[in-house]
């Protein structure tokens, strides 16, 4: 259906409406002092302009005319005693290079009310909401990624007593600008229920065993009009877990399980899908370290079987790798694989005492991290079935057995040490294998191995002003072969910064290819508005949050961003 | 009394949790796979499912399969026209150097805004939902069942002859209403080869390995031939059993394999682009 101006104006006319409810909301209370109620919001926007640039692959065919992009949003909440309502507005015109193009567009995806008290929450409209850890039920916004799975419709959150919290939702998700219609889609509901002994059993308040339990159960409804499959309409996942902590150690673990669910993603396989995730930590002043494993075995649960995009994901299936934040080891970040992975991570942060032989006068901090994810071993269910065949069960997988086949692993350390009053420094070394193939959708490509070295180094030239060097290594016999590149920023805190970046392919086997990627940037801020500018390229990649992922072309030009919050 | 409401309370999420995990699972037992006969004995409206590809999209021949699958169930009442379009569809090292982008398909991919969303995939009789055009495979059936038993408004016929000596193709194609048009409707005509063989990335190990160097590629857009959006047909108020009548005469370009090619023509709105009818001619 295309929209129709009538269509367009009555959406219009719903959004001037809850506006003028909220208006009227802050005007009465503005005759009643004694009452007030309060605004506070933000707001941002990122603009780019982009120019051909033929080296890097840019050309007036690739830019099609689009030379500005813009990704803006405006969020506002009022609150009034337990009452609060909010909108967020947003535009997409057109979305920055690399969105997805079916957000281009601009309106009010975003609209709830709410009441609180202490028995009670209530919330209509759209809402964000997580059970557990995500494995079957979390809705969340990232505006970095473009990504939005709201849901619309109703929650409510109970107290029944201390230390107990239920809640239950019910409606559809957001997929960019499209409405709901009947059956464009499913509808999502569920229920999960917390308990925390410590709080719940008088007396339990400081015991020195803290338990908390909590179970999930979340379905979603698809009507099936598919000619070939028959598809079950109502689809069942359950989770549990729990939270044990005593002293300085605490275990985390929740195990998820779905009834069948085939869809795209899983080729249209009938298999159940499970999985676990548990987590082991100890901390001590000065010493941290953590052990998490997680099993995925045919776990995506979207609102949607066709869906094979980052959209209208139902649960979140959290990733267990250091999330690195310089340029080139990011450069490679995991995608958590739901239709199957096995992955543990250990890591390890000391702090080096001050005045000891390593740690010197201000102490030496070092973080030693290794993670690794295969496949699940996957077996046909029976001999004239080939694994994953569309239209079976696909598979059968024993729990603990682990495919040879690597997605991931990575092993880095990071030293972190200040030398003197005026300069301190970070090191790392990365070592890293990466299967593009799976991950990145390069079939036939090979893993990539590579050996990263980074070294950031801060020197306070006077009470304000710092300068900060940043030099780092990618070298790999495989993708585009080695990098490097070198970054200064000049701070003058709290209002300045002005920094440049170059990001150098030199390794590339293809010549043509060994371009430069340099950056020139400013920034200003004043309180909480904050406006940078930068100028020059960026390297196509892939930019990951919570191990979901976006493809990033190559462009080049000026990126302008504003953003301040009230 | 709190006592009470706290025991309400229990009571009423109790139910509600059991009639959540009892209610909401359709465990579904073998076979998985509709065995009926959907054969439709009345034939209407015809379904055009394009499927937009590349390749060196991984994901691809799953998606072509799934085509192939659906076209059984329906036979001749459902064409496939495959269009090779966006990056995953670009030359580039052999074997993967063979070009089977189009203007007209390029044109489409951008506008209907299909590629850069991600291949697979594909539009069943270019319908959209709020906006958007584009459909994952997974929906492909469903898209073609909810509309392959509508009523058609316009009968179309493909007529051709092709000379083989000189490879000239003589093309009329005749639209007849059978019920007053009220919208403006354009047609589009398309010359259509099958079975090309050359290498295909892919991601299925049933259907192969992950570099396929005799992939059969089905339906092939090679070109349009009246242009991307076709030529005006009808104006609004025409009335029924009025008839229309365009000729073509095209020059069989030499590398296609006249065995292999067909046309395909297709009536669409041209307010909302949905495809109304459709018809496909082997040339031989």
């Amino acid at each position: 259906m295309v929209f129709s101006p009538i269509t367009i104006g009555n959406r219009m006319k719903k959004n001037l409406i809850f506006i003028c409810i909220i208006l009227a909301f802050g005007s009465i209370q503005a005759q009643n002092s004694e009452n007030a109620g309060s605004v506070n919001g933000s707001f941002q926007m990122d603009a780019q302009f982009y120019r051909p640039d033929p080296s890097i692959g840019i050309t007036d065919s690739t830019i099609a005319g689009r030379k500005i992009g813009m990704n803006g949003y405006g969020n506002i909440i009022y609150s009034l005693g337990n009452f609060k309502a909010g909108m967020r507005y947003e535009a997409y015109l057109p979305p920055l290079a690399g969105f997805d193009p079916r957000q281009e567009g601009n309106g009010f995806p975003y609209l709830w009310a709410s009441y609180n008290s202490e028995l009670i929450d209530l919330t209509v409209g759209n809402f964000y909401e997580q059970f557990g850890n995500g494995l079957i039920f979390r809705s969340y916004e990232e505006w970095t990624l473009g990504y939005d799975n709201s849901m619309n419709g109703l929650r409510v959150v109970l107290h029944p007593m201390k230390g107990m919290t239920l809640k239950g939702i019910y409606g559809s998700q957001r997929f960019y600008w499209q409405k709901f219609e009947r059956n464009s889609r499913g509808i999502v509901k569920g229920v999960d229920g917390e308990f925390n002994l410590n709080e719940a059993i008088n007396g339990w308040e400081s015991a020195p065993l803290r338990i908390t339990f909590g179970g999930s159960a979340v379905s979603k409804f698809q009507k099936d009009a598919d000619p070939i499959y028959n598809l079950p309409e109502n689809v069942g996942a359950f989770a549990g877990r729990m939270n044990l902590g005593t002293g300085n150690f605490n275990l985390m673990t929740e195990y998820a399980y779905k009834i069948n669910d085939p869809s795209t993603l899983n080729n249209f396989i009938y298999r159940e899908g499970r999985a676990l995730l548990a987590s082991i930590s100890y901390a001590e002043r000065g010493l941290g370290i953590v052990l998490q494993l997680k099993r995925v075995d045919n776990m995506s649960f979207k609102s949607d079987r066709s869906i094979t995009t980052n959209a209208l994901d139902i649960n979140f299936l959290p990733p267990i790798n250091r999330t690195h934040s310089y340029s080139l080891t990011a450069k490679y970040p995991y995608a958590t694989q739901p239709n199957g992975e096995m992955g543990l991570q250990f890591q390890v942060n000391y702090k080096m005492p001050k005045g000891s032989l390593i740690g010197g006068k201000y102490g030496t901090g070092i973080a030693v991290n290794f993670s690794q994810v295969n496949d699940i071993a996957r077996k046909a269910v029976n001999d004239t079935t080939a694994i994953g065949q569309d239209g079976t069960l696909g598979y059968s997988s024993d729990f603990f057995k682990i495919s040879d086949h690597i997605f991931y692993r990575d092993m880095n350390i990071e030293i972190d040490k200040r030398f003197n009053s005026k300069l301190k420094g970070v090191f790392q070394y990365m070592n890293l294998l990466y299967d593009i193939a799976t991950i990145e959708g390069h079939t036939g490509d090979p893993a990539v191995k590579a050996n990263m070295l980074v070294t950031d180094l801060t020197y306070r030239l006077s009470g304000r002003k710092a300068i900060r060097a940043e030099a780092q290594g990618l070298w790999t016999k495989q993708d585009d072969g080695d990098w490097a590149a070198l970054m200064v920023e000049y701070t003058i805190a709290p209002k300045w910064f002005f920094a440049l970046a170059d990001q150098y392919n030199y390794g590339n086997e293809e010549k043509d290819k060994r371009n430069h990627y340099y950056t020139v940037s400013a920034g200003y801020t004043q309180e909480s508005t904050r406006f940078a500018i930068t100028f020059g390229r960026q390297s196509e990649g892939v930019v990951c949050v919570g191990g979901v992922c976006r493809q990033v072309p190559a462009s080049s030009g000026l990126t302008l961003t504003i953003s301040s919050s009230f | 009394m709190k006592r009470e409401i706290m025991i309400a309370l229990k009571n009423i999420v109790l139910t509600i949790i059991i009639v959540i995990i009892f209610a909401s699972c359709d465990k579904i037992e073998p076979p998985y796979k509709q065995s009926g006969n959907t054969q439709i004995e009345t034939p209407t409206r015809k379904v055009l499912l394009e499927d937009y590809t590349g390749h060196t999209c991984v994901n691809c021949p799953a998606a072509a399969k799934k085509a192939l699958e659906i076209q059984q169930l329906y036979g001749d009442k459902m064409i496939i026209m495959t269009v090779h379009a966006g990056f995953f569809a670009l030359p580039t090292a052999s074997p993967f150097n063979n070009d089977y982008r189009t203007p007209a398909g390029e044109e489409w991919d951008q506008f209907f805004s299909l590629s850069a969303v991600g291949n697979p995939i594909g539009m069943v009789n270019r319908q959209n939902t709020g906006g958007v055009y584009g459909i994952g495979n997974g929906n492909w059936g469903t898209g073609v069942a909810a509309i392959i038993e509508d009523a058609s408004i316009i009968k179309l016929e493909i007529e051709s002859s092709f000379n083989e000596t000189n490879r000239k193709l003589d093309v009329e194609l005749k639209s007849t209403f059978l019920e007053a048009a009220s919208g403006n409707y354009k047609i589009v005509a398309c010359i259509v080869e099958d079975s090309l063989v050359s290498a295909q990335r892919n991601n299925d190990q049933t259907i192969g390995p992950a570099t396929i160097l005799d992939y059969v590629h089905r339906h092939v857009l090679r070109e349009n031939i009246n242009g991307s959006w076709g030529e005006d047909l009808i104006a609004v108020g025409q009335l029924p059993s009025s008839t229309s009548n365009k000729q073509y005469s095209v020059t069989l370009n030499a590398n296609y394999k006249a065995n292999h090619t067909s046309v395909v023509a297709f009536v669409y709105d041209a307010l909302t682009f949905e495809i109304l009818q459709v018809e496909e001619k082997h040339i031989y």
